[in-house]
């Protein structure tokens, strides 16, 4: 109930919810789960229920694993590269605030993907305009509740936010770039090792 | 004794009934038969041709072929062949009989190294005689005419080589020449063998590396980098409208052209994908291997069968640029190739093959599917949609896997004004324009014909969300009077 409550708070009064939230106790991480579970399950419902114009992939090539792990990723890296570049510049926001923070900033998705998805039904190609605007004005409105996050949690004037929200955006690219580079060595360090394995095993 | 007699007599047996068999060889079709989809997939299809038999110059006394370049069939369906090792040109008819031999031992009549042939409608043969570096003409009777040589003209330049390779003639008189490193468009000569210009020519494609590194690299580095060139021609086929077909190596789209009288693409300006691709999608090898397209063929009704040396398949593509048959391959049973080098058709859809390595010609026949799938093709592209609808329901029955069919019988509900089972169809074959005038379309209808209820379920909605709101502002005033109330009941207290 508290969750539902939080979210709601953050839809109408996002800079209040952003003080509350440094308040002891209220950033649970549980939460932030919770709230990218929901965010998880409505962008499954909204790919099988969006029009076959907006959305033409058909079932068989989406995979829900696929799209909870680039979710969870995206959330994970965003806080954890907010998080550093914000402790050395002097952030004041914990890892937790931001990592709650930041699943809650998701809420304007939550509420407006759904009926937009419905919405795809009624609408023809040569209206897609209408859908974008709704969909560009929700994007937008999520970034804006990001850069409040980062402006209140960390204490932040205009040019830091500026900085340290190019900096995030770097740090998540460096995440990910490690990410794949450590995959790569991982899986050829595996195949050589079983290669190896395999050449003796001939041998002997 | 008698056991010899009884065997004897089932031997004998045995002999007259191997004889009653039918003498054709079963064997399997060496190539599974696919078709692409629209997401450029390769799926299974039925096979549109199959193999049926081959020409080798040893059924008649004309002995073995050497170094095929190109075949020729005529409007009466004679068959010319390019003997090019062997210096001439056998004309064959469609039941293999040798009808006689063009190229002579010695004098002017003499050919070297010819590469290509086209026959006119009064039945001058013109050879392109490469090696010669001109055109021939002989009369049917393999005599020789005349002769075009060089046409010499300072917009060709002066280290221009004059090697004819493939040549056509317009109802005119004029050629149009395919010439051997000569990338700015096709050589076209009037009556006369007098230079008229250059027909056609292919365009430098745009390319971000080139520019940066033309960006970056100095003069001397820019001199050592080989020149941008337009691609090629390789092959054209002048059809009886008067377009000319041509294919074009070294480049990964629109290989395959036809030229309007002014040398204008009209094919793939159709296509609603902005770089048509003919041939394999993701070919094995990737990037660095492209299709070699070295010949083509165009039936009447306007089917386009081309033949890619480096696959050694033969793609069949519909007037529009569709796909619908791909057979043959690589490999040395029958019905596959080692080196494809020319592709022509006899007036009953039997299709003819060069193969310049095997020295034969192999000649396949279309199937029921093929010929079914034709039938619905013609009917489809010339606007007749509702009388398609039915040949491609058939094809459907046989292959689902046609999107062609659903895209075609969608295009008849269409019209039929039957908007929601066109949906369905157009879904299928992932048309999204079609799917939404279609989907317009029966809004529009559905919005008409419910529109009492639509408007009454509108109107009630709008009660009710003011009725909400009423009672809402009334609830919340009623709770802050209450508030009021208790706070000035406390104040009295």
């Amino acid at each position: 109930m508290e969750t539902l409550k939080m979210a709601k708070n953050m839809l109408l009064h996002p800079i209040d919810f952003f003080y509350d939230l440094q308040d002891a106790g209220r950033a649970r991480v549980s939460r932030g789960f919770i709230m990218i579970g929901v965010v998880i399950v409505i962008r499954l419902l909204s790919l099988s229920i969006s029009g076959f114009l907006f959305q033409p992939r058909e079932a068989y090539m989406i995979s829900p694993f696929t799209e909870a792990l680039t979710i969870l990723i995206l959330w994970l890296s965003w806080s954890i590269a907010n998080w550093g570049v914000s402790s050395m510049q002097e952030g004041e926001g914990k890892f937790k605030e931001i990592l709650v923070g930041s699943a809650y900033a998701l809420t304007p998705y939550i509420v407006l993907t759904i009926p937009l998805s419905l919405l795809t039904n009624l609408l023809s190609k040569s209206e897609k305009s209408v859908y974008l605007f709704f969909f560009f004005g929700m994007i937008v409105w999520v970034a804006l509740l990001l850069l409040m996050q980062i402006k209140i949690l960390h204490d932040y004037e205009l040019p830091k936010l500026v900085l340290v929200t190019f900096l995030t955006i770097v740090g998540m690219l460096i995440i990910w770039f490690v990410i794949i580079m450590v995959y790569g060595l991982a899986n050829q360090a595996v195949n050589f090792a079983l290669g190896l394995i395999k050449e003796i095993n001939y041998r002997i | 004794m008698r056991t010899k007699g009884r065997l004897g007599v089932v031997l004998a047996v045995t002999a007259a009934l191997l004889l009653t068999l039918p003498m054709t060889a079963f064997a399997e079709i060496p190539y599974a038969g696919y078709t692409y989809n629209n997401k450029q997939n390769s799926v299974p299809s039925i096979n549109g041709y199959v193999y049926a038999d081959s020409i080798d110059g040893f059924e008649s006394t004309a002995g073995a072929f050497q170094d095929i370049q190109d075949i020729f069939i005529a409007k009466d369906d004679t068959l010319y062949i390019v003997d090019s090792a062997n210096n001439r040109i056998i004309h064959y008819d469609k039941n293999k009989q040798l009808l006689g031999i063009i190229g002579d031992t010695e004098g002017k009549g003499q050919l070297n190294m010819p590469k290509g042939v086209f026959v006119t409608d009064d039945d001058k043969v013109y050879v392109a005689d490469t090696k010669n570096n001109r055109i021939a003409v002989f009369d049917k009777d393999g005599e020789f005419v005349r002769e075009f040589l060089d046409p010499k003209s300072k917009l060709l330049g002066s280290n221009f080589m004059y090697l004819p390779s493939k040549v056509i003639v317009d109802k005119n008189g004029n050629m149009f020449i395919v010439c051997d490193g000569l990338y700015r468009g096709l050589l076209q000569l009037n009556a006369n063998g007098e230079f008229a210009g250059l027909f056609g020519a292919n365009h430098v494609e745009f390319s971000l590396t080139k520019l940066i590194s033309n960006l970056i690299s100095t003069e001397e580095q820019k001199k050592q980098i080989a020149g941008e060139k337009p691609p090629e021609f390789s092959n054209l086929f002048l059809n009886e409208e008067g377009f000319i077909y041509t294919t074009t190596l070294g480049i990964r789209q629109e290989q395959i052209k036809r030229l309007s009288s002014v040398g204008k693409d009209t094919l793939n300006e159709q296509s609603s994908l902005k770089d048509k691709h003919y041939g394999d999608f993701n070919m094995r090898g990737g990037r660095m291997i492209y299709e070699a397209f070295v010949d083509l063929s165009v039936d009447r009704q306007g089917f386009i069968t081309t033949v890619d040396q480096t696959t050694g398949k033969l793609f069949q593509y519909d007037s529009l640029g569709n796909p619908l048959f791909i057979f043959g391959g690589l490999g040395t049973q029958n019905g596959l190739f080692i080196t494809p080098s020319s592709v022509a058709q006899t007036s009953d859809g039997v299709i003819y093959v060069a193969d310049k390595s095997r020295n034969r010609i192999d000649r396949f026949r279309i199937t029921p599917f093929g010929e079914l799938v034709h039938k619905a093709s013609v009917l489809y592209v010339d606007g007749l949609y509702e009388e398609a609808q039915e040949p491609w329901q058939e094809v459907l029955e046989l292959n689902g896997n046609f999107d062609m069919a659903y895209f075609a019988i969608g295009k008849s509900l269409y019209k039929q004004e039957r908007y929601k089972e066109a949906m369905t169809y157009f879904k299928t074959a992932r048309a999204s324009d079609e799917y939404s005038k279609a989907f317009l379309e029966y809004r529009k209808g559905y919005i008409q014909d419910h529109f009492a209820v639509l408007f009454a379920g509108v109107i009630g909605l709008y009660i009710l969300f003011q009725l909400t709101k009423m009672l809402y502002r009334r609830r919340k005033r009623a709770r802050r009077n209450g508030r009021f109330v208790s706070k000035a009941e406390g104040g009295e207290a």
